[in-house]
Protein backbone atom coordinates (compact mmCIF):
# COMPACT_ATOMS: atom_id res chain seq x y z
CA UNK A 1 0.00 0.00 0.00
CA UNK A 2 1.27 3.48 -0.86
CA UNK A 3 1.87 5.99 1.89
CA UNK A 4 1.00 9.57 0.96
CA UNK A 5 2.11 12.56 2.99
CA UNK A 6 -0.82 14.93 3.45
CA UNK A 7 0.55 18.52 3.44
CA UNK A 8 -2.17 19.61 5.87
CA UNK A 9 -1.96 16.72 8.36
CA UNK A 10 1.86 16.61 7.95
CA UNK A 11 1.70 12.84 8.28
CA UNK A 12 2.21 9.90 6.00
CA UNK A 13 -1.13 8.15 5.73
CA UNK A 14 -2.32 5.08 3.87
CA UNK A 15 -3.57 5.38 0.32
CA UNK A 16 -7.05 4.06 1.25
CA UNK A 17 -7.72 7.34 3.08
CA UNK A 18 -7.24 9.29 -0.16
CA UNK A 19 -9.05 9.72 -3.43
CA UNK A 20 -7.45 10.67 -6.77
CA UNK A 21 -8.84 13.82 -8.35
CA UNK A 22 -7.23 14.21 -11.78
CA UNK A 23 -4.46 16.38 -13.17
CA UNK A 24 -3.48 19.51 -11.20
CA UNK A 25 -2.93 23.11 -12.31
CA UNK A 26 -5.74 23.17 -14.88
CA UNK A 27 -7.20 26.63 -14.71
CA UNK A 28 -10.81 27.26 -15.66
CA UNK A 29 -10.96 29.90 -18.43
CA UNK A 30 -12.27 33.19 -17.05
CA UNK A 31 -14.58 33.72 -20.04
CA UNK A 32 -15.71 30.34 -21.43
CA UNK A 33 -17.99 32.00 -24.00
CA UNK A 34 -14.97 33.57 -25.74
CA UNK A 35 -13.35 30.18 -26.36
CA UNK A 36 -13.48 28.22 -29.59
CA UNK A 37 -14.86 24.69 -29.48
CA UNK A 38 -11.34 23.31 -29.78
CA UNK A 39 -10.08 25.38 -26.84
CA UNK A 40 -13.06 24.37 -24.69
CA UNK A 41 -12.51 20.73 -25.61
CA UNK A 42 -8.87 21.06 -24.59
CA UNK A 43 -9.88 22.52 -21.23
CA UNK A 44 -12.49 19.86 -20.55
CA UNK A 45 -10.95 16.68 -21.89
CA UNK A 46 -7.32 16.89 -23.01
CA UNK A 47 -4.79 15.91 -20.36
CA UNK A 48 -1.02 15.57 -20.53
CA UNK A 49 -0.83 11.87 -19.48
CA UNK A 50 2.98 11.92 -19.21
CA UNK A 51 5.37 9.06 -18.72
CA UNK A 52 7.32 10.21 -15.67
CA UNK A 53 6.68 13.30 -13.56
CA UNK A 54 2.98 14.05 -13.21
CA UNK A 55 1.28 16.87 -11.29
CA UNK A 56 -2.00 15.67 -9.87
CA UNK A 57 -4.70 16.43 -7.31
CA UNK A 58 -5.50 14.20 -4.39
CA UNK A 59 -8.29 14.43 -1.83
CA UNK A 60 -7.74 13.35 1.78
CA UNK A 61 -11.36 12.30 1.93
CA UNK A 62 -11.14 10.04 5.01
CA UNK A 63 -8.83 12.40 6.90
CA UNK A 64 -8.70 16.17 6.97
CA UNK A 65 -11.10 16.45 4.02
CA UNK A 66 -8.86 18.71 1.93
CA UNK A 67 -7.64 18.69 -1.66
CA UNK A 68 -3.91 19.03 -2.25
CA UNK A 69 -1.45 18.59 -5.10
CA UNK A 70 1.17 15.89 -5.54
CA UNK A 71 4.10 15.23 -7.85
CA UNK A 72 4.14 11.55 -8.70
CA UNK A 73 6.30 9.56 -11.08
CA UNK A 74 3.91 7.55 -13.24
CA UNK A 75 6.59 4.95 -13.99
CA UNK A 76 7.73 4.15 -10.46
CA UNK A 77 4.53 5.28 -8.66
CA UNK A 78 6.81 7.22 -6.31
CA UNK A 79 5.33 10.32 -4.68
CA UNK A 80 8.13 12.88 -5.06
CA UNK A 81 6.39 15.51 -2.94
CA UNK A 82 3.00 16.92 -1.99
CA UNK A 83 2.02 20.55 -1.46
CA UNK A 84 -1.14 22.48 -0.54
CA UNK A 85 -3.64 23.37 -3.27
CA UNK A 86 -3.20 26.89 -4.61
CA UNK A 87 0.60 26.82 -4.48
CA UNK A 88 2.49 27.22 -7.78
CA UNK A 89 3.77 24.22 -9.66
CA UNK A 90 7.18 23.19 -8.23
CA UNK A 91 10.11 23.85 -10.55
CA UNK A 92 12.26 21.08 -12.03
CA UNK A 93 14.95 22.13 -9.56
CA UNK A 94 12.55 21.69 -6.58
CA UNK A 95 11.52 18.27 -7.83
CA UNK A 96 15.14 17.13 -8.23
CA UNK A 97 15.86 18.36 -4.72
CA UNK A 98 12.91 16.42 -3.33
CA UNK A 99 14.08 13.25 -5.11
CA UNK A 100 17.50 13.28 -3.48
CA UNK B 1 -42.81 5.02 13.58
CA UNK B 2 -44.63 4.09 16.74
CA UNK B 3 -41.46 4.07 18.82
CA UNK B 4 -40.43 7.48 17.51
CA UNK B 5 -37.03 8.19 16.09
CA UNK B 6 -36.17 10.23 19.13
CA UNK B 7 -37.30 8.61 22.34
CA UNK B 8 -37.69 11.73 24.43
CA UNK B 9 -34.61 13.86 23.86
CA UNK B 10 -32.37 10.92 23.08
CA UNK B 11 -31.61 9.81 19.53
CA UNK B 12 -32.01 6.18 18.58
CA UNK B 13 -28.81 4.25 19.21
CA UNK B 14 -28.60 1.04 17.14
CA UNK B 15 -26.06 -0.36 19.59
CA UNK B 16 -28.15 0.19 22.68
CA UNK B 17 -27.80 -2.85 24.91
CA UNK B 18 -25.12 -4.41 22.66
CA UNK B 19 -22.77 -6.68 24.60
CA UNK B 20 -19.46 -8.01 23.35
CA UNK B 21 -19.73 -11.62 24.36
CA UNK B 22 -17.67 -13.48 21.77
CA UNK B 23 -14.19 -12.75 23.00
CA UNK B 24 -14.89 -11.06 26.31
CA UNK B 25 -11.90 -11.43 28.54
CA UNK B 26 -8.89 -9.53 29.75
CA UNK B 27 -7.53 -9.16 26.18
CA UNK B 28 -10.29 -7.07 24.71
CA UNK B 29 -13.33 -5.17 25.88
CA UNK B 30 -15.84 -3.48 23.61
CA UNK B 31 -18.45 -1.15 25.05
CA UNK B 32 -20.97 1.28 23.66
CA UNK B 33 -19.82 4.82 24.53
CA UNK B 34 -21.98 7.26 26.43
CA UNK B 35 -24.00 9.81 24.53
CA UNK B 36 -22.75 13.37 24.66
CA UNK B 37 -23.17 16.67 22.85
CA UNK B 38 -21.07 16.75 19.67
CA UNK B 39 -20.66 19.88 17.61
CA UNK B 40 -18.80 20.28 14.34
CA UNK B 41 -17.05 23.67 14.21
CA UNK B 42 -15.69 25.35 11.07
CA UNK B 43 -13.91 28.63 11.65
CA UNK B 44 -10.90 30.46 10.20
CA UNK B 45 -7.78 29.37 12.16
CA UNK B 46 -6.94 33.07 12.70
CA UNK B 47 -10.10 33.40 14.80
CA UNK B 48 -9.51 30.30 16.91
CA UNK B 49 -8.94 32.40 20.04
CA UNK B 50 -12.52 33.70 19.81
CA UNK B 51 -13.79 30.13 19.49
CA UNK B 52 -11.78 29.15 22.58
CA UNK B 53 -13.46 32.01 24.45
CA UNK B 54 -16.92 30.88 23.34
CA UNK B 55 -16.21 27.22 24.10
CA UNK B 56 -14.65 27.98 27.48
CA UNK B 57 -11.91 25.41 27.00
CA UNK B 58 -8.71 24.97 25.02
CA UNK B 59 -9.09 24.05 21.33
CA UNK B 60 -5.93 22.64 19.70
CA UNK B 61 -4.69 24.22 16.46
CA UNK B 62 -2.75 21.26 15.06
CA UNK B 63 -4.50 18.50 13.13
CA UNK B 64 -4.59 15.26 15.10
CA UNK B 65 -4.38 16.90 18.51
CA UNK B 66 -7.06 16.73 21.16
CA UNK B 67 -7.69 18.67 24.34
CA UNK B 68 -9.78 16.93 26.94
CA UNK B 69 -11.11 17.77 30.36
CA UNK B 70 -13.93 16.71 32.62
CA UNK B 71 -16.58 18.89 30.93
CA UNK B 72 -15.15 19.60 27.47
CA UNK B 73 -13.01 18.08 24.77
CA UNK B 74 -12.00 19.37 21.36
CA UNK B 75 -10.49 17.47 18.43
CA UNK B 76 -8.73 19.15 15.52
CA UNK B 77 -9.74 17.13 12.43
CA UNK B 78 -8.78 19.45 9.58
CA UNK B 79 -7.10 22.80 8.83
CA UNK B 80 -10.29 24.65 9.81
CA UNK B 81 -12.44 21.89 11.25
CA UNK B 82 -12.94 20.81 14.84
CA UNK B 83 -15.17 18.38 16.71
CA UNK B 84 -16.30 19.71 20.08
CA UNK B 85 -17.69 17.40 22.73
CA UNK B 86 -19.29 18.02 26.11
CA UNK B 87 -21.97 16.48 28.35
CA UNK B 88 -25.52 16.86 26.99
CA UNK B 89 -26.33 19.37 29.73
CA UNK B 90 -23.66 21.77 28.41
CA UNK B 91 -24.96 21.95 24.85
CA UNK B 92 -27.11 25.05 25.29
CA UNK B 93 -24.32 26.90 27.04
CA UNK B 94 -21.87 26.20 24.21
CA UNK B 95 -24.25 27.11 21.39
CA UNK B 96 -25.16 30.31 23.24
CA UNK B 97 -21.46 31.14 23.58
CA UNK B 98 -20.90 30.75 19.84
CA UNK B 99 -24.06 32.70 19.03
CA UNK B 100 -22.51 35.65 20.88
CA UNK B 101 -19.38 35.73 18.70
CA UNK B 102 -21.43 35.08 15.53
CA UNK B 103 -21.93 38.76 14.79
CA UNK B 104 -18.18 39.48 14.57
CA UNK B 105 -16.82 36.10 13.48
CA UNK B 106 -18.37 34.08 10.71
CA UNK B 107 -18.26 30.40 11.53
CA UNK B 108 -20.43 27.32 11.36
CA UNK B 109 -21.40 25.21 14.36
CA UNK B 110 -23.42 22.13 13.50
CA UNK B 111 -24.89 19.76 16.05
CA UNK B 112 -23.82 16.28 14.87
CA UNK B 113 -24.58 14.45 18.12
CA UNK B 114 -27.63 12.63 16.80
CA UNK B 115 -25.78 11.14 13.86
CA UNK B 116 -22.89 9.78 15.92
CA UNK B 117 -22.35 6.66 18.00
CA UNK B 118 -19.26 5.98 20.11
CA UNK B 119 -17.57 2.65 20.83
CA UNK B 120 -14.92 2.16 23.51
CA UNK B 121 -12.21 -0.40 22.77
CA UNK B 122 -9.77 -1.38 25.49
CA UNK B 123 -7.41 -4.16 26.45
CA UNK B 124 -3.99 -5.36 25.22
CA UNK B 125 -5.51 -6.60 21.93
CA UNK B 126 -7.29 -3.32 21.12
CA UNK B 127 -4.67 -1.98 18.68
CA UNK B 128 -4.42 -5.30 16.88
CA UNK B 129 -8.20 -5.58 16.53
CA UNK B 130 -8.50 -2.00 15.23
CA UNK B 131 -5.66 -2.62 12.77
CA UNK B 132 -7.75 -5.41 11.25
CA UNK B 133 -9.48 -2.59 9.35
CA UNK B 134 -7.65 0.65 10.15
CA UNK B 135 -4.35 1.53 8.43
CA UNK B 136 -3.05 3.91 11.13
CA UNK B 137 0.14 3.08 13.00
CA UNK B 138 -1.59 2.78 16.37
CA UNK B 139 1.45 1.57 18.31
CA UNK B 140 3.26 4.82 17.53
CA UNK B 141 0.20 7.05 17.93
CA UNK B 142 0.61 9.38 20.90
CA UNK B 143 -1.78 9.10 23.84
CA UNK B 144 -4.22 11.98 23.52
CA UNK B 145 -4.00 12.04 19.72
CA UNK B 146 -6.96 11.71 17.38
CA UNK B 147 -7.54 11.16 13.68
CA UNK B 148 -10.36 10.85 11.23
CA UNK B 149 -9.60 7.71 9.31
CA UNK B 150 -11.22 4.61 7.89
CA UNK B 151 -12.12 1.26 9.45
CA UNK B 152 -12.71 -1.25 6.66
CA UNK B 153 -15.35 0.68 4.65
CA UNK B 154 -16.59 2.98 7.39
CA UNK B 155 -15.26 6.45 8.15
CA UNK B 156 -14.47 6.84 11.84
CA UNK B 157 -12.94 9.34 14.22
CA UNK B 158 -10.44 7.55 16.41
CA UNK B 159 -9.09 8.83 19.72
CA UNK B 160 -6.30 7.22 21.72
CA UNK B 161 -7.28 7.98 25.30
CA UNK B 162 -4.76 5.72 27.04
CA UNK B 163 -2.10 3.26 25.93
CA UNK B 164 -4.62 0.47 25.44
CA UNK B 165 -7.85 2.41 25.42
CA UNK B 166 -9.35 3.83 22.25
CA UNK B 167 -12.61 5.58 21.53
CA UNK B 168 -14.08 5.37 18.08
CA UNK B 169 -16.91 7.54 16.78
CA UNK B 170 -18.84 6.70 13.68
CA UNK B 171 -22.12 7.65 12.09
CA UNK B 172 -25.18 5.83 13.34
CA UNK B 173 -25.91 4.00 10.09
CA UNK B 174 -22.41 2.45 10.17
CA UNK B 175 -22.51 1.62 13.88
CA UNK B 176 -23.87 -1.89 13.61
CA UNK B 177 -21.36 -2.75 10.87
CA UNK B 178 -18.45 -1.31 12.87
CA UNK B 179 -19.54 -3.17 16.00
CA UNK B 180 -19.79 -6.48 14.16
CA UNK B 181 -16.49 -5.88 12.38
CA UNK B 182 -14.70 -5.31 15.69
CA UNK B 183 -16.47 -8.28 17.30
CA UNK B 184 -15.41 -10.55 14.44
CA UNK B 185 -11.82 -9.31 14.50
CA UNK B 186 -11.79 -9.78 18.27
CA UNK B 187 -13.12 -13.31 17.98
CA UNK B 188 -10.40 -14.29 15.50
CA UNK B 189 -7.80 -12.99 17.89
CA UNK B 190 -9.27 -15.00 20.75
CA UNK B 191 -9.26 -18.20 18.72
CA UNK B 192 -5.61 -17.75 17.73
CA UNK B 193 -4.63 -17.14 21.30
CA UNK B 194 -6.62 -20.01 22.75
CA UNK B 195 -5.01 -23.03 21.10
CA UNK B 196 -7.20 -25.55 22.91
CA UNK B 197 -10.27 -24.10 21.25
CA UNK B 198 -8.70 -24.36 17.78
CA UNK B 199 -7.57 -27.95 18.24
CA UNK B 200 -10.90 -28.85 19.79
CA UNK B 201 -12.76 -27.99 16.58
Amino acid sequence: MLLIKCPYCQQERAEVEFSYAGEAHIERPSDPAALSDAEWEAYLFLRSNPRGTHFERWYHIHGCGRYFNAVRDTVTDNFVRTYPAGMPRPSVHDIDDAKT
Amino acid sequence: MSEGFFAGDKPHNPLEGAVFAAGAGPELQLAVGDDCARLSLRIAPAHLDRAIGAFGFDIPSKIGEMSSGAQRSALCLGPDEWLLMAPESEREKITAGFAEIGAQTSHSLVDVGHRTVAIDISGPASAMVLNAGCPLDLENMAVGACARTILDKAEVVLMKLEGEYYRLETVRSFAEFVWKFLSTAGREFEQCRDKTRVTGL
